[in-house]
C-alpha cells in the first residue's frame, strides 16, 4: 500500500508546462529521490504536493486522503511536512523558537488558556519542549539552541529547516534538495541523517537532490524528469544507466557533431 | 557577564529570565506604585498618557512588529474604543460593562479590517488601513446623532464600583492595572503556540503555512486582539480627557502611534513603553526648546510635525532597532567590557521579507 500517490498530474504557467502527466508511489518507508536537469519541473512537483501550487490536472492521495480537497496548512496536521530549496526560516527568532514552530501541528490548547497561560498551557509546552529537544539531539543542534538563526551559517540553517520539519514528527518528508550549499563533509553527514531519519524515526522520505553520490547512497528508488515528464524509474545504478537520463543531461551526439 | 545554567524547561518558559531580572522589574513595579506620591498632578497626569499610549502601543506592536502586518489606521481603533465608551457611559451603563463593549466593538471593526488584510501585504495594506482611518473619522464627523458631529461628546470621570475615580491618582492606578494586564496576556501569547505562530507569519508566510499555520485565521487573530487592546487604550483615553472630538483620531494620530513601535523598537514589548515615553515627552522637549528659538521660527504651526517627521526619519535610518534596541546595545557593552566590539549587533540580513515562493 503505497503512502503517497501522485496520479497524472499536470501543471500549466500559461503555455508552459511545467509538470505533465507526472505519476509515481511512494511506498512506506521508502527514501524516494526526484532528479533532473534544472528547470525539469521537481520543485513544481513538490509545490504541488504541497499544495502551494494547485495542479492543474492529476490527483494526489496521502495515506487514503485526497489532498485536492485541502489547504497548505493542512498538510502537517495530516503528517507531510517540507522543507524549501532557498531557506524559509523565521529568520529573527532564536533556534529554539523556529523549531517549536514544527510543533503547532500537535498544540492543542485554546486561545483562552493561552491568554492566560493556564498549567495545561505550561503542560503543552514543556511537551513541546521536550519533543524540540529530541530533534536538537538527532541533528546535534545544542551549540546553536539560542542563537538567532538569520545570522548562523547556510548549512546549519539548512539543518535547522531539517530540523524543524521533524518536530512536527511527519510520517512523509520532503527535502527540497537538502544537500544544496552544503560542503562535501556537511553532506556526508545529512545522507546518515536522512538514513536515521527512516530507520530511527520511521518516516518515509521523498527528497529533490542534484548531488549523485548522495543519491545513490541513501535513495531506495529514484525517479528522473525532465522537462516536466517522467523519463524513468528504478534503483540509481539503473536510473544511472539508463540512455534516456544520460541524454536530458548531457544531450545526444548529434548534438555535438 | 553572567551565564545562565538552565537545568529545566521551564526555565525558557517563565516570564522573567532570572531572579535577578525579576528584582529589577519587581523595583520598576514598586517604583510605579509610589508613583503618585512622588509626582505632580500634572506629572501624573502625563504618566497616565504614557500609559495609555503604552497600550495602544502594545496592541500595534502586536500586529505589526509581531505579525508583521502595518496599519495605518490604528486611530480609528482608538476612535471606536472611545465613542463606544463616550456612548455607553453616558446612557449610565456601568465601567465594567462598558470597558468590555468598547473592546469587544473595536474588536469586531479589527475583525472587519483584518478580512482585506488576508489579500493585502505591505504597502497596499498600509493603504487599506489608512482608506479605513478616513472612513472612520468621516462616519464620526457626519452620524451626529450618535457621535454629536464634530461638538464631540463629554464623559464624566470613571466609576469603577460604585468608586468615583476623579482623582489623578485613581485615573492613574486604574491605567496602570489595565497595562499591566495588557502586558502579561500579551507575554503569555508570545510565549505559546498562538505568538509564535504570529511570529512565524511575519518572517515567511510561505512556510508558516507549510507548518500547519493558518494565514487567514491567524492574520485575522492579529487584528482582533489589536484592535481590542487599542480600544480599551480608546475608553481610558476618552475618560481621561472627558471631551473627544473627531479631530482627535486623525490621520496625523495614527502616524504618530506607528512612531511608537518605530522609535521604541519593532518587534519588542519593551519597545511599546519605551516608545509611548519617548511620545509623551517629546511635546514637552518641543515646549521647551520653543523658548530658546526666535519667535518668528517658534510659533510656526509646522514646528512639532516637522520635529516629529526628522526625529522618524533618524531613527529608521541610524537605529532601525530602536530605543530598545540601542538599550540592549549599551548593556552588552557593558556587560562584555572591553570585549565589545563593532558591528556585534550587526544582522547580515536586513528586515525585508522575500516574496518568493519556495
Amino acid at each position: 500500500m503505497a503512502l503517497l500517490t501522485v496520479e497524472n498530474l499536470s501543471m500549466e504557467f500559461g503555455g508552459i508546462r511545467a509538470a505533465d502527466d507526472v505519476s509515481f508511489r511512494v511506498g512506506e518507508g521508502e527514501i524516494y529521490t526526484i532528479i533532473g536537469p534544472n528547470g525539469a519541473g521537481k520543485t513544481t512537483i513538490f509545490n504541488m504536493i504541497s499544495l502551494i501550487y494547485r495542479s492543474s490536472s492529476g490527483r494526489i492521495w496521502f495515506d487514503g486522503n485526497d489532498l485536492s480537497a485541502r489547504k497548505p496548512q493542512d498538510l502537517t496536521h495530516l503528517g507531510l511536512a517540507r522543507t524549501f530549496q532557498n531557506i524559509e526560516l523565521f529568520e529573527h527568532e532564536t533556534v529554539l523558537q523556529n523549531l517549536l514552530v514544527g510543533r503547532h501541528c500537535h498544540s492543542r490548547t485554546r486561545l483562552w488558556q493561552q491568554m492566560l497561560f493556564t498549567p495545561a498551557t505550561r503542560r503543552a509546552e514543556i511537551e513541546h519542549r521536550e519533543a524540540v529537544e529530541q530533534v536538537i539531539d538527532l541533528l546535534n543542534l545544542q551549540h546553536y539552541r539560542d542563537s538567532v538563526v538569520g545570522n548562523l551559517p547556510y548549512g546549519v540553517q539548512k539543518l535547522i529547516e531539517l530540523g524543524r520539519a521533524l518536530c512536527a514528527r511527519p510520517r512523509i518528508l520532503l527535502l527540497d534538495e537538502p544537500s544544496s550549499g552544503l560542503n562535501v563533509e556537511e553532506t556526508d553527514d545529512l545522507s546518515f541523517w536522512i538514513e536515521d531519519i527512516r530507520n530511527l524515526l520511521g518516516i518515509t522520505v521523498v527528497m529533490i537532490e542534484h548531488d549523485m553520490r548522495l543519491v545513490s547512497q541513501v535513495s531506495d528508488r529514484v525517479l528522473a524528469v525532465s522537462n516536466g515528464r517522467v523519463l524513468a524509474e528504478g534503483t540509481a545504478r539503473e536510473i544511472q544507466e539508463n540512455p534516456a537520463v544520460a541524454e536530458a543531461y548531457l544531450g545526444t551526439r548529434e548534438d555535438v557533431a | 557577564m553572567r551565564f545562565l545554567f538552565k537545568t529545566s524547561y521551564n526555565q525558557d518558559i517563565r516570564l522573567f529570565k532570572d531572579r535577578i531580572t525579576m528584582g529589577w522589574y519587581l523595583a520598576l513595579g514598586v517604583v510605579l506604585l509610589v508613583l503618585p506620591l512622588l509626582l505632580g498632578e500634572y506629572y501624573l497626569s502625563q504618566a497616565s498618557f504614557v500609559l495609555i499610549y503604552a497600550i495602544v502601543g502594545l496592541g500595534l506592536m502586536l500586529l505589526s512588529g509581531f505579525t508583521g502586518q502595518i496599519s495605518l489606521g490604528h486611530a480609528a481603533f482608538l476612535a471606536v474604543g472611545a465613542y463606544t465608551e463616550a456612548v455607553l457611559s453616558a446612557r449610565g451603563v456601568p465601567f465594567v460593562v462598558s470597558l468590555p463593549m468598547a473592546m469587544a466593538v473595536s474588536a469586531a471593526a479589527g475583525f472587519v479590517v483584518g478580512l482585506p488584510a488576508l489579500r493585502l501585504k505591505g504597502i497596499y495594506l498600509a493603504i487599506a488601513t489608512l482608506a479605513f482611518g478616513f472612513i472612520v473619522e468621516v462616519t464620526l464627523q457626519q452620524w451626529e446623532s450618535v457621535t454629536g458631529g464634530s461638538m464631540g461628546l463629554l464623559l464624566e470621570p470613571v466609576t469603577l464600583l460604585g468608586v468615583t475615580l476623579d482623582s489623578e491618582s485613581g485615573f492613574y492606578y486604574l491605567a496602570l492595572g489595565l497595562t499591566g494586564l495588557t502586558l502579561l496576556i500579551l507575554k503569555n501569547l508570545l510565549r505559546s503556540p498562538t505568538g509564535r505562530a504570529f511570529v512565524a507569519i511575519r518572517d515567511s508566510e510561505i512556510s508558516a503555512r507549510s507548518m500547519g499555520i493558518g494565514l487567514a485565521r491567524y492574520k485575522t487573530l492579529a487584528f482582533v486582539i489589536s484592535a481590542a487592546i487599542t480600544g480599551l487604550a480608546g475608553a481610558l483615553y476618552a475618560h481621561k480627557l472627558q471631551f473627544i472630538s473627531p479631530e482627535q483620531f486623525g490621520v496625523f494620530v495614527s502616524i504618530e502611534l506607528l512612531m511608537i513601535i518605530v522609535i521604541g523598537g519593532m518587534g519588542s514589548l519593551h519597545g511599546a513603553f519605551l516608545g509611548a515615553l519617548f511620545m509623551t515627552m517629546l511635546p514637552e522637549f518641543i515646549a521647551i526648546l520653543r523658548e530658546y528659538l526666535p519667535s518668528s521660527l517658534a510659533y510656526q504651526p509646522g514646528l512639532q510635525p516637522t520635529i516629529f517627521g526628522a526625529i522618524l526619519i533618524l531613527f529608521v535610518l541610524l537605529e532601525p532597532a530602536g530605543l530598545y534596541g540601542r538599550w540592549v546595545k549599551i548593556r552588552t557593552w557593558f556587560q562584555l567590557f572591553p570585549l565589545y566590539r563593532k558591528g556585534l549587533m550587526k544582522r547580515e540580513k536586513s528586515y525585508v521579507k522575500s516574496d518568493r515562493l519556495s
